[in-house]
């Protein structure tokens, strides 16, 4: 691709990048609260059901992130007509990944039968990673001229839980998300607000399997914690307690510096959309920031805390029943494993 | 197309460190002196640092970026981008990039997160560093590149053992609103088998086949947790790839060679590199090698290149040309000027 | 294409261990002694170098002798 009038050029390095469309795949096998409370009798009912969640779907053995993006990424090409040979980027954030090697982004790419000019990576993030990426693919929009990128977000979480970790069986739901994301003269996303406070990195882990702790007899050593939940040292841990603390400090002044940055106020916003790690946080951080109950979205109940899948499940859902409009200002936000935490606006 | 241009972004400096550990591929027992002889002429790598168990990348990558940050007198207030590139992260979760925020002593407002690519990772964290700073507000960014590949190798494998070292790389680049960046960024993932560890990941989760040995050829005792390697195909894609990548590139930016002082590229193996610098006419004196001493470092190649061939040469402005290929498939190159690169001597963790 | 003695000679001045003049358009080259995947790379390469003809992995496997290997790069230039 080659211009000769630069003006051209100018022009295009300028144009906003935009969500065009979202779409979404959730694993077949479905785990629904009853399943739960037959699989742990004894667990009590009511603290559970604060989190908002009645089911999830959740990775059977041998099904992993990458399908689900992929299976995602196809219906949203379908449905979208999207010509592949105009793809000019493929992001895929997760932590999930086929291989050490290669990355899991270019054998997605592989599978879909991209261009190779088509420019794919990975990016390694977890709550926070759909906005980072955003971010990143919106920085590459803005000053390349790329035409449509593809972003798939995607979790298979629930593979890494102990089998008697029951909070985090309760809350989290494995899906994959796909996103076209397209240079338009209507569009608009950011400003861009991040945070990190890698002190807080064994808050929410997954120890062992890479370099720092290689798989070893002590990875599969049970462990407790205070409350008594099940994890070892290769299972994922989450410090339910200090998460949700962290959150309620950081996110109410990542929303207050956006708005600011962005000179706009709550009332200039349409809708807020979170990341969904689960509606008694989120209620928390609504009425903390001063959201009016209208204007901020809860999509947990059918899909559990989806980890990088939450906000984009949260827009298709959205949009299919008439919160989210064309035209609208949204606020999107992320936090969580990291720990990290990003935000920004988007004009859909 | 991925092909473009970036404005706002100058390298300042780049730190690199590898373990001490050193091995010799004189002293490899299971080729022949025939075979060590070939091997060393024709593959060019002579010796390769070797991470002993307990170091990781992320750790040869602090080294490499606190030496660098003290170097150029950074203040790390100012630092508001951190990009690890690598496929050896410490854990599944959290992302590297995140505890190096925090063991850097870098601020909460930093921006982190990690890529995931191998021998062009390296240019594409630059394409990404480079747009956030040209649209994203940031002013200073720390580029960290770099793997533990020999965690997947195998001595018994004389087809990987021999060609892989380890290598921490750190990359300061701020904004500089007159310099502009060129890429061509590409991917082929029908190619996704060529270089692979099959068990691991959640594809193929580690069990009970995943460590048994077999033969593959005659030399090539490895198991389902090594880096399967098809030198051959991988071998054919480069040299096929990279030089109309680069050429592409040149075209577009409309830089011709004579004006590139230097063609940095990902260090793969001196025959392949060699040919694909025929293929493009190129003299020798612009193509500098650290595979001689290194190896293949993955993403830390072009880097590592650069702070231990060319220390002083960077000193004045310079235009380079920088390009990875391979694990993916996936190849990018840059061109670019510089003005001043400082670069510390290779640390020897 | 040139004629294949210069083909040949070019072979043998790539690999280290052929004796020069030993090498004829019907030797098949896995003979070569310590024929390796090394040597193989090398083949490729002096094809991509000296004329710009890609060998595939493939391609190799199907040829026996350095004659079809001179056939096939001749056919492609």
């Amino acid at each position: 691709m080659r211009f000769q009038n630069t003006d051209f050029l100018d022009y295009l390095c300028f144009m906003p990048s935009k969500i065009l469309a979202t779409n979404y795949h959730l694993p077949k096998k479905i785990y629904s609260n009853q399943d739960f409370f037959e699989e742990f009798p004894d667990s009590i009912g009511k603290s559970l059901e604060k989190t908002g969640v009645l089911q999830r779907s959740i990775a059977e053995k041998g099904e992993v992130s990458s399908d689900f993006a992929l299976a995602a990424a196809e219906k949203l090409i379908e449905e979208n007509k999207i010509d592949k040979s105009t793809i000019d980027l493929l992001v895929y954030c997760s932590y999930d990944h086929d291989y050490y090697t290669p990355s899991t982004a270019c054998v997605i790419h592989g599978k879909l039968d991209l261009p190779k000019s088509c420019a794919a990576f990975d990016l390694g993030l977890g709550c926070s990673g759909y906005v980072y990426s955003l971010a990143v693919i919106n920085g590459l929009m803005e000053t390349t001229g790329m035409r449509n990128a593809l972003l798939l977000t995607s979790s298979s979480l629930t593979r890494f839980f102990h089998m008697d970790d029951k909070p985090d069986k309760f809350i989290f739901g494995d899906a994959g998300s796909a996103s076209l994301i397209s240079n338009h003269p209507s569009g608009g996303i950011g400003p861009f607000v991040f945070g990190t406070d890698g002190k807080g990195y064994d808050k929410i882990i997954v120890k062992d399997g890479f370099m720092r702790a290689p798989i070893s007899e002590t990875s599969f050593v049970d462990e407790k914690d205070e409350f008594g939940n099940h994890s070892n040292p290769a299972s994922f841990k989450m410090d339910g307690v200090s998460v949700f603390l962290f959150s309620v400090r950081v996110v109410p002044p990542m929303i207050r510096e956006l708005l600011e940055k962005a000179s706009m106020s709550i009332d200039d916003i349409d809708l807020f959309i979170f990341h969904q790690p689960n509606v008694y946080l989120n209620e928390t951080l609504r009425k903390k920031i001063g959201i009016p109950v209208e204007k901020f979205v809860h999509c947990m109940d059918l899909f559990g805390n989806t980890v990088q899948a939450t906000i984009p499940i949260a827009i298709n859902e959205s949009i299919k029943n008439g919160r989210l409009k064309p035209g609208m200002k949204v606020v999107l936000a992320g936090f969580g494993v990291g720990l990290s935490w990003a935000g920004t606006i988007a004009k859909f | 197309m991925a092909i473009f241009s970036v404005n706002g972004s100058r390298i300042c400096g780049i730190a690199a460190a590898v373990p001490k550990e050193k091995e010799h591929n004189l002293d490899y027992e299971r080729l022949t002196e025939a075979e060590k002889k070939l091997l060393i002429k024709t593959i060019g790598i002579s010796t390769r640092h070797i991470a002993p168990p307990g170091i990781t990348t992320a750790d040869l990558c602090q080294q490499a970026a606190e030496k660098l940050i003290d170097t150029l007198k950074w203040d790390k207030n100012e630092i508001d981008l951190l990009i690890f590139v690598s496929q050896s992260p410490d854990h599944f979760l959290p992302a590297s990039a995140v505890i190096l925020q925090h063991k850097l002593g870098l601020p909460k407002t930093t921006a982190a997160l990690d890529i995931m690519l191998g021998c062009s990772g390296y240019v594409y964290g630059l394409s990404v560093i480079s747009s956030l700073l040209s649209t994203g507000g940031f002013k200073k960014a720390i580029l960290l590149a770099g793997d533990i590949s020999t965690h997947g190798i195998t001595r018994t494998d004389k087809s990987t053992w021999p060609l892989f070292g380890d290598a921490g790389t750190a990359t300061a680049i701020e904004f500089n609103s007159t310099s502009k960046t060129f890429f061509n960024l590409q991917s082929d993932g029908s190619g996704a088998n060529a270089i692979i560890i099959p068990d691991g990941g959640l594809r193929n989760p580690i069990s009970e086949k995943t460590f048994v040995n077999e033969e593959a050829e005659k030399g090539i005792i490895r198991h389902r947790r090594n880096l399967w390697l098809n030198g051959l195909d991988v071998f054919n894609f480069s040299v096929r790839e990279a030089p109309v990548n680069i050429r592409t590139l040149m075209e577009y930016a409309e830089v011709p060679e004579e004006q590139i002082d230097y063609f940095i590229f990902h260090q793969a193996n001196l025959l392949m590199n060699e040919t694909i610098r025929k293929k493009l006419k190129l003299p020798v004196e612009k193509v500098p090698y650290s595979l001689g001493a290194f190896g293949n470092t993955s993403s830390a190649s072009i880097p590592l290149t650069i702070v231990s061939q060319l220390n002083q040469m960077t000193l004045t402005p310079k235009k380079l040309l920088l390009s990875g290929f391979g694990v993916g498939l996936s190849w990018a190159s840059a061109i670019l000027d510089t003005e001043k690169i400082i670069c510390p001597e290779v640390l020897y963790i | 294409m040139e004629d294949i003695t210069l083909f040949i000679s070019k072979i043998e001045g790539e690999i280290d261990g052929i004796v020069p003049g030993s090498l004829k358009p019907e030797t098949h080259f896995r003979e070569i002694p310590e024929w390796s995947s090394m040597h193989a790379l090398v083949l490729m390469a002096l094809s991509e170098t000296e004329y710009d003809v890609t060998l595939t992995g493939e391609d190799l496997r199907k040829c026996g002798t350095v004659q079809e290997i001179y056939n096939l790069i001749s056919s492609r230039t």
